[in-house]
């Protein structure tokens, strides 16, 4: 299994600045507390420390960070407080997943296809990140081409979840999740087409939104399935996730599929939500799936504690979310067959031979339900089944507010627990899979834990309803702690 | 041809004119360009670019689809048509399947005779390649570039039906600035769908169940010698019993006939499906009103009116409406309107370049003179021997060789009959009399 | 539902795919598994539903600026080619189309 040469560091023993949150990085920033250089090389001395066994990055681009803090820091000192309003993110680390080009820098998928694959130009994600003054350390693992609920497809290496490292982190976000859980970054964006954020966001207890389909755009997103791809941000709280969210969202005009609605100012909205009377629908049938023994009482004390801050909560029916992952697998394989087409080694990458057994089997499943006299018994027989999924979700928000439910039917497994399974990251993602194919958004938080592993619960709400959803989260999260946890790594060191 | 009828179904492949690409802000100027130098992520094929429709591309398809007397779908969808091949970048075309940008439309022939044309749809062409030894190169500057595809019933019975169809859909192309057209560039390919029946499975208006198709028709020569080969061939099969094998076929200039086209692997399983990175295209009423209102007159419109309004002749007419003469048509209407008879105009117009370059009055005196010129001989000759009697010396300079001295002569003549001698009959009869 | 590995074959195929011979048993169980799982979108009645391509919402979205531009120079968009001749992206020999 091949490994990426890593770049050794400068110093070691940083304080812990790399554990703060974006809020209070900021905060610090801002006032001239701290500085971005310490920031990043705190940052990167915890990869140094952790990386090894956590196996979270494939390409570090340590120079250029510093670099970029130097001049950041530059510019704090010379404008002070205004640097931040033209730059909102100014001198914050982040990690990317490794499925945004960046310009110059190797971006792969975690797929042999595009190893040594430089793109000559930038996503429109890190591009805004970019402008907005957050400062990029590297690019993170993933299942390849994002086929997979775990980080264990991807080419390189499997990824390990820091609360437990014989267990998976989650995925296919997953090296995202674990560097910002690791604090090797303050905060990662991630993707999710089925529940590819959400999902490790709540295996490694962080908080992690899936924008509206359309609120950010999927241009320079290696494309996974068209229609429900969404690029967000995996972070230690929901506040964090409104920050990025601003600076993420609008319309662009390399992508037709944008919304043409106005971004809100997120992080003032959830600064003035108010939870008292707000709906929250409990959907029977998300919360009558086999889920793991012990997470129920977990789900059902944060379901309380909503009650207790002021929510009405609704019992609500829902479609059973099993027929989502029949929806999505043949959604996402047809139109997954098809945007793997372009990689032919010509222009750029390696033969076709170089796919893996997942992406094989995902292209070809999805090259069946498409071809001539099964496209409508399949294709067309699932588009019409989304309809009768998003009119279910619109005849809920009727009734209320916002749904809550668990994120997972449990907590991150072992590695290699999912293997020879057909369809095991469908069906990891169930209960995300109803709401990314209807382009809804959900954001999932951490809200206890068992057998020592995080529990996510996950909040829906319809499109473009990101501020209330946000404004849930934040409301639960100024009221617990376990947001505030993190792993004990020192057995890493 | 006696047993058979022809069924013919044309495909018109056509460039057109933009100034960026079909899906990306690329610019559309290539012609002659360095290989690669008009590219970017989304015409390269890379991961995770995204295509942003070219209205202005969509709006001449529609253009042509209305002066074609189309209807265009309220509703338009792009459509991904999967294939593998090194000069098509994503592994997939973006096309139009179920709901092109136009459809059911006609062209009418000079005979009256409507083709009847099925669907107008856009797409966009692939990279440009090349090949040399062991490789095949690739120039992606064309990748990307906007591309029409008008399809015909087929109603076309033929080979002049053919050629005059085309002909008028390259005029009418170039005409609404859609494209320019030129062939030997490669803007305009044909594809033709041939098949025979018979008389009766013609009054029955039933198709035959097979067709062969004939691609990259590059001129319309071309095309009359390959639809006439394979018409002969057809008709020999048929006539010995046999059935014609639905294929592709090329034509061959050098034997005359038509050959089966290399064999391809298999029938392609294009699996279509809306393309998902584009929302749907909807178009109002008010918009094509608008739209219908950019479609000048169109040359048979120009035609039928010179000749119902006019009685021009319908070759008069023709000349008129032919594209490159609407500056002389221009000219005729102004004459018109100056009270000038339409007949006398066109006809001077046309056989008397000298004419095109006068104003209405400088015309309208012009004819006025040739009216009342004299050029009856009987009546002339009298003024004639005049001349030649008071002018002696130089009928003499002329005897003598010098021929210029016949002008004065002339001259002489108009001033006795106050300008109105034809010259050229004065000049006939000084000579003939000296 | 059986899959049969000729099936397998054809679809490989269809996708350009090389797949070893002895794989494909492989492939068609697995498919045969997933499209059983898929079938239980029969027991839902769509006679009368249209499909949804676009959740957005979306229609009529076109480019918007009118300049022209070459967002990549020569040398960018052949930077990740195996092989450039002249300036030419370089594959092996295909036949016409």
């Amino acid at each position: 299994m091949a490994k990426l040469p890593r770049k050794r560091f400068l110093k070691d023993n940083m304080p812990k600045l790399n554990e703060l949150n974006l809020s209070e990085a900021l905060e610090q920033l801002r006032s001239e507390q701290i500085t971005s250089l310490d920031l990043v090389q705190a940052c990167f001395a915890q990869i140094r420390k952790t990386d090894p066994e956590l196996q979270v990055f494939i390409t570090l681009v340590e120079e250029q960070a510093l670099e970029q803090a130097r001049t950041a820091d530059k510019l704090i000192h010379q404008e002070g407080e205004a640097a931040f309003i033209k730059q909102p993110l100014l001198g914050v680390p982040y990690a990317c997943k490794d499925n945004f080009c960046t310009k110059g820098i190797q971006t792969t998928a975690s797929s042999n296809i595009l190893r040594d694959f430089i793109p000559p130009y930038e996503s429109t994600v890190t591009a805004k990140l970019k402008e907005a003054g957050a400062i990029l350390l590297g690019k993170t693992n993933m299942d390849s081409f994002a086929h997979g609920s775990s980080t264990e497809t991807s080419d390189f290496f499997t990824t390990k979840n820091p609360w437990d490292t014989s267990r998976v982190p989650g995925g296919s976000s997953g090296g995202s999740a674990a560097a910002v859980v690791s604090h090797m970054c303050i905060f990662a964006i991630g993707s999710e087409t089925g529940g590819s954020i959400r999902g490790p966001a709540s295996w490694c207890g962080l908080t992690g939104l899936k924008p509206s389909y359309g609120r950010v755009s999927r241009y320079g997103l290696i494309a996974m399935a068209s229609s429900t791809d969404s690029p967000g941000p995996i972070t230690k709280s929901a506040a964090d996730a409104a920050i990025i969210l601003q600076v993420l969202a609008g319309k662009d005009p390399f992508d037709a599929t944008t919304l043409n609605a106005q971004v809100d100012d997120y992080f003032d909205n959830i600064m003035q939500f108010a939870i008292k009377g707000l709906k929250i629908g409990k959907p029977k049938s998300y919360f009558g799936l086999d889920l793991q023994p012990g997470l129920r009482a977990v789900l059902d004390e944060a379901v309380v504690h909503f009650e207790k801050l002021g929510a009405e909560i609704v019992e609500v029916d829902l479609m059973d979310p099993k027929y989502s992952i029949a929806v999505y697998t043949i959604l996402q394989r047809s139109e997954v067959s098809s945007n793997l087409a372009r990689f032919d080694g010509i222009r750029y990458g390696h033969s076709r031979d170089a796919f893996n057994f997942e992406n094989k089997k995902r292209m070809m499943l999805g090259a069946y339900a498409l071809s001539s006299g099964y496209y409508d018994q399949y294709y067309s027989k699932a588009q019409k089944v989304r309809t009768l999924i998003v009119e279910d979700f619109e005849r809920a928000f009727q009734k209320v507010d916002v749904l809550i439910g668990p994120t997972m039917p449990c907590v991150a497994l072992k590695i290699g627990e999912s293997a020879n399974s057909p369809m095991f990251g469908e069906m990891m993602d169930v209960l995300t899979e109803p709401s990314t194919i209807a382009g809804l958004t959900g954001i999932t938080f951490p809200c206890g834990y068992v057998d020592s592993l995080p529990v996510g619960m996950q909040v829906i709400g319809p499109a473009l309803s990101e501020s209330t959803v946000l404004g849930v989260v934040n409301t639960y999260q100024n009221a617990t702690n376990y947001h505030k946890k993190f792993p004990n790594l020192e057995s890493l060191t | 041809m006696s047993n058979y009828r022809l069924v013919l179904g044309l495909e018109i492949h056509f460039h057109v004119k933009t100034t960026r690409k079909m899906f990306c802000g690329c610019s559309a100027d290539i012609y002659e360009a360095d290989p690669n130098t008009h590219t970017c992520p989304t015409c390269l094929g890379l991961p995770g670019a995204l295509p942003v429709p070219n209205l202005e591309a969509i709006k001449k398809v529609q253009l042509l689809g209305l002066a074609l007397n189309c209807e265009l779908n309220k509703t338009s969808l792009f459509d991904r048509k999967h294939y593998f091949y090194p000069d098509l970048p994503k592994g997939y075309q973006i096309s139009q399947y179920k709901y092109p940008l136009c459809k059911e439309g006609f062209l009418e022939l000079a005979s009256g005779k409507k083709i009847e044309i099925d669907r107008i749809h856009m797409e966009e062409d692939t990279a440009k390649s090349f090949h040399e030894g062991q490789y095949t190169l690739l120039d992606f500057n064309k990748s990307g570039m906007p591309l029409g595809e008008l399809v015909t019933k087929p109603v076309i019975t033929s080979t002049d039906e053919a050629v005059e169809f085309s002909k008028k859909m390259q005029e009418l192309i170039k005409l609404l600035g859609v494209g320019d057209a030129d062939m030997e560039k490669g803007q305009l390919r044909l594809e033709a769908n041939i098949s025979l029946r018979t008389p009766e499975m013609e009054e029955q208006r039933r198709l035959p169940d097979y067709k062969v198709e004939i691609k990259n028709i590059n001129s319309f020569k071309f095309m009359e010698n390959a639809v006439t080969a394979e018409m002969i061939r057809q008709q020999e099969l048929l006539e010995k019993g046999e059935r014609v094998v639905q294929e592709n076929r090329g034509y061959d200039e050098a034997t005359k006939t038509t050959v089966p086209q290399r064999e391809k692997e298999e029938a392609h399983d294009y699996r279509y499906f809306p393309e998902p990175d584009i929302p749907p295209m909807l178009f109002s009423e008010e918009y094509v009103t608008e739209l219908k209102k950019q479609i000048p007159e169109l040359p048979e419109q120009i035609e039928r009116r010179l000749v119902r309004t006019y009685s021009l002749t319908s070759k008069q007419a023709t000349f008129f409406a032919h594209a490159s003469n609407v500056d002389l048509l221009h000219k005729l209407e102004s004459f018109i309107e100056a009270n000038i008879d339409p007949q006398e105009a066109a006809k001077n117009l046309i056989n008397r370049p000298e004419t095109r370059e006068l104003s209405a009055n400088e015309f309208s005196q012009k004819l006025k003179a040739q009216e009342a010129r004299i050029t009856d001989e009987s009546v002339l000759t009298p003024y004639v021997q005049e001349v030649i009697d008071e002018y002696g010396e130089v009928v003499v300079d002329y005897r003598n060789g010098k021929e210029n001295s016949i002008e004065f002569l002339v001259g002489m003549v108009m001033r006795k009959t106050k300008g109105k001698a034809d010259a050229e009959v004065s000049r006939k009869l000084l000579k003939s009399m000296l | 539902m059986a899959i049969t590995k000729d099936q397998v074959q054809h679809i490989a195929k269809l996708v350009k795919l090389n797949l070893p011979a002895k794989e494909l048993e492989k492939y068609a169980l697995l498919f045969s598994d997933t499209l059983d799982y898929i079938q239980m979108l029969t027991e839902i009645d769509t006679a009368q539903v249209a499909p949804t391509y676009q959740v957005t919402g979306l229609s009529a979205i076109f480019m918007q600026d009118d300049e022209s531009r070459n967002m990549l120079t020569q040398e960018e968009a052949l930077s990740n080619a195996a092989k450039i001749v002249d300036g030419k992206i370089a594959t092996e020999a295909v036949f016409e189309r």
